[in-house]
């Protein structure tokens, strides 16, 4: 005797609307866990964010604080002293009755004054690079060149093809950017002999590059054992390249210098 | 009908978005009660079956409009809602009758309402607002659509086949399920109207 067509007909629908509807379990399930997983990876990233902002501005107080301790220190050791010296040579001078003696005092008193002008005109253009400006950038990088070249006894060769000035406030974040990597050559990079800054522009692509021949660093070590801190210079570095949307690359190994790099998309800020 | 009473209770208290689904659970509820009666009484209720796939397809549309606030979506709204009201309309009474079942109306809204859903899902998945989604209203109502819906889809497809080649037992087990179905997407629709959204 044959199955009824209702007897082989009836599992096959219940079975084909429990298929579907375990389907949908599973779906509202895999929603439900998969939204989770999301959540938490973005709470995450988010809190990273956070952190490495933080990194950032603690950074930035760090730096501003060392910045006003050397404005203090060069004030009292440098023009401080030399002012007061300045003041204890003009007591001499009004008790002085020679006159040889007191021409020799004006004399003195005349150079301290004027070292003190240069020095404060030191001070002032650290602070802020009144040629940048003035002038824009590229004098401004001619000028720190010629500075460092002068005070220190590492060589600061500078290449410059930047024929589409920037805003200020672009061409200072570069400045300084510059102006930290060469302290920081000047400071760490031991045996250099030439220190090469090339700012390049080509159409809405600009490239700083900053380039020693010094001892290097082992930059896997570095970063594996201090993962997102650094020196509160370089953090510095990365707040002016954010403010850039630019990006930084840095390639160095033991013995073969450093090379720094910083290329920005000019039409993105 | 404990959905149709939420929905009339909390009315006042509900989101704009809400308000819709507190609606068709307005709409649903004399619907559902005049259906009752009418089979009680054993007499044909399928004509109301065309008022109900309308109403119940344009209120989700709403709702799912300002859920999910997307300007193709508002675009698309009134064209997909109008051409499926003139579907149905024609199909109705251009048919053999208001007192057939007229299972494509069922599949084509099942459809449109699991595209809604589909959307509502990728929606929650791409833009991560939803903290908690035990405490989200309309995660709810989509897991209630979606169960339902994917459920009711083969019981829609066959129902002619059904009503016209099998016992009238087997029948009554089928639309079992289907109710089983509509109560575990009413619960879902109390659930709703119930909670307090997160703010």
């Amino acid at each position: 005797m044959d199955t009824p067509p209702e007897i082989t007909f009836a599992p096959l629908l219940f079975t084909g609307i429990g298929f579907m509807l375990l389907a949908a379990g599973a779906l509202v399930l895999f929603l439900v866990v998969y939204q989770k997983r999301l959540l938490r990876q973005q709470l995450q990233l988010r809190a990273a964010e956070a952190e490495y902002q933080r990194q950032l501005l603690g950074a930035v107080i760090e730096a501003q604080e060392h910045e006003r301790e050397r404005i203090g220190r060069d004030l009292h050791d440098g023009i401080g002293s030399t002012l007061a010296t300045a003041k204890l040579l003009l007591g001499r001078l009004e008790s002085t009755g020679a006159a040889e003696e007191a021409a020799n005092l004006s004399s003195m008193i005349k150079e301290i004054l004027g070292n003190a002008v240069h020095d404060v005109r030191g001070l002032s253009h650290s602070l802020y690079p009144a040629v940048l400006d003035r002038f824009g950038l590229a004098d401004a990088l001619q000028h720190l060149a010629d500075v460092c070249n002068e005070t220190s006894t590492l060589d600061v060769g500078l290449s410059i093809d930047y024929p589409q000035p920037l805003t200020l406030p672009q061409e200072l974040a570069l400045y300084r950017i510059c102006q930290e990597l060469i302290h920081n050559a000047q400071k760490h990079a031991q045996g250099a002999t030439l220190l090469q800054v090339r700012l390049r522009q080509q159409g809405t692509r600009l490239s700083l590059t900053v380039e020693d021949d010094g001892c290097g660093f082992d930059a896997a070590a570095i970063d594996s054992s201090k993962p997102a801190s650094g020196g509160a210079g370089l953090r510095s570095i990365e707040v002016r390249v954010q403010m850039l949307r630019a990006r930084l690359s840095q390639q160095s190994a033991p013995g073969q210098g450093t090379r720094t790099l910083i290329e920005m998309d000019t039409t993105a800020t | 009908m404990v959905a149709g009473i939420s929905g009339l209770l909390r009315f006042r208290h509900l989101p704009l978005s809400l308000r819709f689904l507190a609606a068709l659970a307005i709409f649903e509820l004399p619907l559902d009660l005049l259906g009752f009666g009418l089979m009680l009484a054993r007499r044909n209720n399928l004509f109301l079956m065309p008022i109900y796939t309308i109403g119940e397809l344009t209120l989700l549309a709403l709702l799912y409009s300002y859920t999910l606030r997307s300007a193709p979506y508002s675009r698309a709204l009134p064209w997909v809602v109008g051409i499926f009201v003139l579907y149905v309309v024609a199909d109705s009474l251009l048919g053999p009758g208001v007192h057939w079942f007229r299972p494509a109306q069922q599949v084509v809204e099942s459809l449109l309402v699991l595209g809604m859903v589909a959307l509502y899902f990728r929606k929650l998945l791409s833009e991560l607002r939803v903290k908690s989604l035990e405490r989200e209203p309309m995660f709810w109502v989509s897991t209630g659509l979606v169960l339902y819906f994917l459920g009711y889809l083969q019981i829609a497809l066959f129902s002619n086949y059904l009503l016209h080649h099998y016992s009238a037992q087997f029948n009554r087990h089928v639309w079992a399920v289907q109710m089983l179905l509509a109560i575990v997407l009413q619960s879902c629709y109390s659930l709703a109207l119930w909670i307090r959204p997160p703010r």
